[in-house]
Order: C-alpha cells, then structure tokens, then sequence
C-alpha cells in the first residue's frame, strides 16, 4: 500500500468533529467547575429545563439536516445511470487478491461491478495521491455495483477494507486511469 | 405536581452480603478479563507501531480474542453494577445471575481455546463465509469451539434478560408499566424509577438480539459439521450486525441504569423519572434494535429502506442520549458540591466519554460519510470512545464506589486525581490518533499500517501504554482501600416481597382462539402432501420444521396458560425454565443440519421421532414459557418461535 494523504471530506470531517469535541470539552469543565459551589437545585431545574426545550430542537434539527443532505449525497444513488462496456471494470475479491477484467480504464465515469469468489472484502479506493475516495464490499453471491468519477489519470490503489483473513492487510492492487 | 419514585440517594441503601459478594465477583472477573485484554490490545498496538514483533497470524488471532474478551469483560461489569443498584427495587435472583455469569466465562474461556490454541482468526464479528476458508490458520474443531463459546456467552446474556424482564413486568404489572407508559400519558401519577425503566429496555432489546445471535451462530455451527449447508452471506451479516451491535450498544445502557443510581449518591440530588426521561427510553427501544444496519451501508445489495432506516434510527439514537440521560447527569451535578471521590470523579468523565465517541459514532452514521469512512480506524476510535472512556470508566468508578463503601472512606486525594488523569490522558491520546488515521484512510484491522504512518501509532501505543498505568494504579488503590477497610455495614437479606400470581402468556378468550388457529394452520405441515411438497428445497423443509416446533409450543402454551388461568402461580423460580427457553430454541435450530436429519428420513420410524422431537422442543419451549408470565413469557415464546422461519429464511443446502 502506498502513502495517505487526507481527503477533502475527510479533512472537513474531522475538522468539525474536533470543533464539537472542543465545545463538549469546554462544556465539562464549566460544568465540573460549576461543582464547587452550590446552586438551589429548583434554580437549576427551572432553567436547564427551559434550556433542554431549545437544546432537544436545535440537537433535532441538525441531525435532521444531516440526514436529509445525506440523501441526496448517496453513493449507491447513481448505480442505475447506463455506462459503456469500456468504462465498467468488474472485480472480484479472493483470499488475498483482486482480480479486475481491465486494469485500465479512461479517465471520467467509472463503474465497478464488484463481488467475490469466497469471504467478504471490502474493495476501499484511495486515488493517486493516497486519498480514501470510497468503498464497497465485496460479498460472495451478490454483485454491488459503485459508480465513481475518476477524473484524474494516474495509479489508484484498491486496498481490502473487510477482514478476510491472515493475509488481508496484504490485498491490493492498481488501477490505472488514463486520460481520456 | 405528579408524584414521582426516585433512585435511592443516601448511604441508607446498603446492599446485602449477597448483593456486595454478587456485585464483586462481576465487576471482579470483567476488569481481570479487561486487563488481560488490554495487554493484548497494547501488544497491537505496540506491533502496528514497529516496538514488537508480531506474526500476522497471531496479530489476527488476538485481534478476534481482544474484541470478544473486552465485549465480554465490559458486559460482564455492567450486568453486575445494573443487578446491584436494581435488586432492591425488584425480585431478583442471585442464583440465576450466577447461573448466567457460568454461561458466560465458560463461553469466553471457550473463545480463548479457540483463538489461542485453535488459531480462529475471524474477528469478533466472524462474518461467514470466512469462519469456513481457514487457508490452513485453523481447524474445524477450533470454529466449532468459537461458536459453541459465543452461544454460550449469548445464551447468559439472555437468561439475564429473561430474568431482568420477568422482574420489572411482573413488579410494575405489565410492559407499558415497566416503561412508564401509562405515568408519559398522564393515566398514573407513578413511574418506575430511572434505572427499573432502563432494565427493562435493555432486557426487551437484549432478547430480541439474542434471539438473532442464536439463529445465526447456530446456522454457522451447522455449517462446521456440515459443509453441505450453504448461508446466505448477506443473511448471515444482517444477523451478525444484528447481534453484536445491538449487544455492544445495548451495554452502554446498562451502564446508563446503573449510573441513573449512582451518580445521585455524589451530587446528592435525585434523579427522577420525569416524562421526557420515559420518552427518551421508549425512543431507545426502538432506535437500538433498528440502528445496526449501518453496518452494511456499503453492502449494496442490503435493501435502500434498511440504510435509510438506519440511518435515521443511527442518528436519533443522540437525542435521547444528549437531552434526557448526559443532560440531566449534568444538572444534577450543576452547582450541587459534588462529592469528588475517585468513583465520581471516573463517573463524571464517562458521561464525556460517551458524548465524544457518540459524536464519531453519529458522524459515521451518515451514508456518505460512512462512504469515506468505512472500516478506517475512525470505527474503532469512536467505540473506543464509548467504551473505553465512556462504559471502562463508569466500570472502574462502580468497583471503586464498592471499595469506598468497604472501606469506609474515598480513596487518597493523590489517587483520585492520578488515575482519571492517566486514564483520560492515555485514553484519548489513543482514540484520538485513531481518529486522525482514520481520517487520513488508515483502514482498521491491519496488522501492518500504510507507510507513513507510524507516527500515529507511536502516539496510539503511548496512549495506550498510560491508560495500562492508570489501570494498574487503580487496582493498587482500590485492593489497598479494601484491605485496610472497616468491615463494611451490610442490610440483612431482603424480605421475599409477596409472590404475585403471575397472569399467564395467553388469558383471555381471543387469545386462546387465536393460538388454536394458528396451532391448526401450523398442524398442515404435518400433512403427507405438504410433507412431499416441502421435500422440494431445503428451505421449504426448513419451515415445516419450523411450523412444527411452533405447533408444540402453542399447544403447550395454551394449556399452560390454560392450567395457570385455573390454578395460579407465581414466577419461575425452578432451573428448567430458563435453560428451557434458551436450549430447547437452540436444539430445535441445531437439528435442522441436514447431515443430522438426512440419514433419518431414510427410516419411517426415525423420521417420524425426529418430527416428534422437533414438536417436543417446541411443547418444552411453550410450556416454560407460561412460567415467566404475560409479557416476558410472551416475548420469550414469540423470539423462539420466529428463530426457526428466520433460520430458513438463510440456511439452505
């Protein structure tokens, strides 16, 4: 497997969860600080009961915007789009290899027909730079098919992402994407 | 203003010698098991960073004992801390407890054989077919070996359900009552108290996964002694994630119970059952046994309403969480001069724990962050979170509230601030350098990482290395402040409460109708012409069997409920029961391997004993039933009932 780098979304990800563990972090401490002396439990239930209100549909509202974005961002929602026999790349998972029908494909809509010839794997892309695009499994007895944009030429790794046994840190192998 | 029950705050509480014995031999057992697993965990680690020499094979092997062992151990202390602070609010036995807790340490000693000495080498999560394409790492008996522990881990679990749902539905009168129902419609000014409610939860969502768990680690061991059955893939991982999650998840909430007693005992405040808590459990119910299909978010062949299901109880999952449990943990302890002691101070940090690892975890529950995400090491930073910084704290801050209370006295101010400050320091220095590989696309369970990325290896095993020191200086303390302790006070035995009659499964005029309809549409499977037709496919077999293990029950549990309606009784106290409806399920799965019923259809006296059988278990399942009353004994006989329909719906051969 070659060097990582951190994908966008990745970056984004991890950027706004240190900024939510940040301010749950902020929020222990004044909180344990708060401790040390002592407030009239009433006074603290009359307002942290006003404030759970507001806190129950702000907390709502975000996880509700975050599953509504997310339907619209699925990544098994393109698989029905028709794509040319040169750009569809079956590949199939074994103990401990990836075995692709082509090894190159031209930049743009790539599809991947993906399965496998015994356990489960999980097929993970990282583009040229060492970037994580995506991923899919690979299950014995069903074919899942990921549509991907694959728009800068270059070497892409497939790497297993599904615990196949001793040899599965070991399962890789190359795409080439080549201009189109 | 509604009357409300709270949980016990003053130290007036004392438990009974049985409870203190019964809390200390759990908590006991799961942190010794914890430490052995956190050494392999840190002998990972220490591989991944380049400090030791690890062979793959073993690396992979300990890999699949860490994850059971620390389910296990983490479960373990917190089936003994909700059992400690529930038992004098409800009847509970310590027998049976102890009963459950044999199931499970033999079934985690089995798993140890298996992985140690077997070589099974699949992951906690043994996803099929893998368990069966060894490559020469392992042998049958040591898969065989994996299953039959992971039953019997599975099947404790479940009598401790049973007997934590019998408890709460036969004291509170009912399962709405049991969840508050009827105090959240404003029909009763009384609810049970917080950790009654979470018990029941837990205990209802426990059997229902169980019931999963058993199906499927019975269909695998089928397939070991038989290679001619084949299992669905997709069928085996839906009931794998089905199990294992909810049960993972499910002992952060037995936790939860627990602290809801606890934490009150530091801020000297109670802590009520108030309408939102109610709903917030109700919403839990529901959300944990639907959330695990995230899972196979990147399986796209799993059914689109399955991932959007998912996602969306995924994330719900926060809201009763962050609003009702972390929320009022922290009013009660908002200006209230908390008692800082070792035990709190640990309480206090594992809500945070919970907060931090629920965020990844409610991040990752996004399909296409999940697309970005999935099987990185991100997966086991955020359960890392909650279970090591959330559930291991609040395990340690019980046996140091047990300590405390043996000795008398809080544990040294130096310790106190010590151990949570290298438990929290080495605890997120290691979960956090997972979150930054995991970001960066570091896949999880490698036993070797990318190029490139040892440093955070190397800040994961310092971590790690730091949350070993806390660990072993927390058990320095605590053994020392038990040993120079004060005979602790101890309550005498608990008067027995008034045995209730219980109010059997089936009593009333339609539901003897429809047990016997149903018993009727189940007996046509005993037809010659049915019996050729379902000759056609192993499944179609199947689901005879299936219908005949049902007819079995439905005519014992309808004479059963007959005989209780006439002549009533109270709760099961014998040891057949419980085993009954846990073995007799299972037995029923286990004799549909075709390599055990095959030979037996050659002979008509044979065949017919062995349909005799399948009815006969299912007869022993119904009658039991009728021991643990309405609802539990219900519950109980739905689950085993379904396991059989659920068993042909994957296996086939």
């Amino acid at each position: 497997m070659r060097g990582l780098t951190y994908g966008p979304a990745q970056t984004w990800i991890a950027i706004l969860f240190a900024l939510i563990v940040a301010l749950l972090v902020l929020a222990f401490i004044a909180i344990g600080r708060s401790s040390r002396r002592e407030v009239d439990f009433d006074r603290v239930k009359a307002v942290g009961y006003g404030v759970r209100s507001w806190w129950f549909v702000g907390l709502a509202a975000l996880l509700v915007c975050g599953v509504v974005l997310s339907l619209f961002q699925l990544p098994y929602s393109r698989a029905g789009t028709p794509v040319g026999a040169a750009r569809t790349i079956g590949v199939e998972g074994g103990q401990y290899y990836w075995k692709l029908t082509r090894d190159a494909v031209p930049a743009g809509h790539v599809r991947l027909s993906v399965t496998s010839a015994d356990v489960n794997h999980g097929l993970g892309i990282y583009s040229p730079r060492g970037e994580l695009i995506g991923s899919v499994q690979a299950m014995p007895g069903y074919t899942n098919t990921l549509d991907l944009q694959l728009d800068v030429p270059g070497e892409y790794t497939l790497s297993c992402l599904e615990l196949c046994g001793a040899g599965h840190h070991k399962m890789h192998a190359i795409l080439k994407v080549t201009r189109s | 203003m509604a009357a409300t029950i709270t949980s016990p705050v003053s130290d007036a509480a004392a438990p009974t010698v049985v409870e203190r014995r019964v809390g200390w031999l759990l908590a006991g057992t799961g942190l010794v098991l914890f430490f052995l697993m956190l050494l392999i965990g840190i002998t990972m680690r220490l591989s991944q960073a380049g400090l030791v020499g690890l062979p793959d094979v073993w690396y992979y092997r300990l890999l699949t004992l860490h994850g059971a062992g620390m389910l296990v151990a983490a479960l373990l202390v917190m089936m003994g801390a909700l059992w400690f602070v529930l038992r004098p609010t409800v009847e509970l036995s310590a027998q049976r407890l102890l009963w459950a807790y044999g199931s499970i340490v033999s079934g985690a000693l089995a798993v140890l054989v298996a992985a140690i000495i077997g070589g099974f080498a699949t992951g906690w999560t043994f996803l099929a077919p893998l368990p069966f394409h060894p490559l020469g790492q392992w042998a049958p008996w040591a898969t065989a070996t994996f299953f039959v522990g992971m039953l019997a881990v599975g099947g404790g679990f479940m009598l401790y359900c049973v007997e934590l749902l019998t408890a709460t539905t036969v004291h509170y009168g009912g399962l709405a009552r049991a969840l508050g129902v009827p105090y959240l419609l404003g029909r009763s000014t009384e609810a049970p108290p917080p950790h009654a409610i979470a018990a029941t939860v837990v205990a209802l969502d426990g059997l229902i996964a169980s019931a999963g768990g058993t199906t499927i680690v019975v269909a695998l061991l089928t397939r070991t002694l038989d290679s001619g059955v084949t299992i669905d893939a997709l069928w085996a991982k839906n009931l794998t994630y089905f199990w294992g999650h909810t049960v993972a998840n499910l002992i952060i909430y037995l936790a939860a119970g627990a602290v809801y007693v606890l934490l009150p005992r530091y801020a000297r405040r109670p802590w009520k059952t108030t309408k939102p808590l109610v709903a917030g459990w109700l919403a839990t119910l529901v959300f944990v046994a639907t959330a695990f299909s995230h899972h196979l978010y990147m399986d796209f062949a799993q059914p689109g309403w399955a991932q959007y299901v998912s996602m969306g109880a995924s994330s719900a999952a926060a809201l009763p969480v962050a609003v009702v449990t972390i929320y009022t943990g922290m009013l009660l302890i908002w200006g209230s001069r908390y008692r800082w002691t070792l035990a709190s101070t640990l309480l206090y940090l594992g809500f945070l724990g919970w907060a931090i690892g629920g965020v990844g975890a409610v991040l990752d529950s996004l399909i296409p962050v999940n697309f970005r995400l999935h099987n990185t090491l991100w997966v086991p930073a955020h359960f890392h979170t909650y279970l090591l910084l959330g559930v291991m704290l609040w395990a340690l801050a019980f046996v140091s509230h047990l300590a405390e209370r043996a000795a008398g006295r809080p544990a040294p101010r130096g310790i106190a601030v010590a151990v949570p400050a290298l438990l929290v320091t080495g605890g997120y220095l290691f979960v956090g350098s997972w979150y930054a590989a995991g970001a960066l696309g570091v896949p999880r369970r490698y036993a070797e990482h990318p190029p490139g990325t040892r440093a955070y290896d190397v800040v994961g095993s310092i971590g790690a290395l730091l949350v070993l020191a806390g660990f072993l200086l927390f058990a320095a303390a605590t053994l020392a402040l038990v040993a120079r302790g004060r005979a602790e006070a101890t309550a005498p035995p608990r008067p027995a409460p008034p045995r209730r009659a219980l109010v059997p499964p089936v009593s009333t005029d339609a539901g003897f109708v429809a047990v016997a309809g149903l018993a009727v549409v189940c007996a046509l499977s005993l037809l010659p012409a049915v019996g050729d037709l379902t000759e056609r496919s192993v499944r179609a077999h199947h689901v005879a069997h299936a219908a005949q293990f049902l007819l079995g029950g439905l005519l014992a549990l309808g004479l059963g409920s007959l005989l209780a309606l006439r002549r009533p009784r109270p709760a099961a106290r014998s040891w057949w029961a419980p085993a009954a409806v846990i073995v007799a399920p299972a037995l029923m799965l286990f004799v549909m391997t075709p390599a055990i019923y095959g030979p037996l259809e050659r002979h008509a006296v044979l065949h017919m004993l062995f349909h005799w059988a399948i009815l006969v278990l299912g007869m022993l399942t119904g009658w039991a039933s009728v021991r643990f009353g309405r609802v539990a004994g219900l519950v109980i006989f739905v689950l085993a009932a379904s396991m059989g329909a659920v068993f042909a719906g994957g296996v086939g051969g």
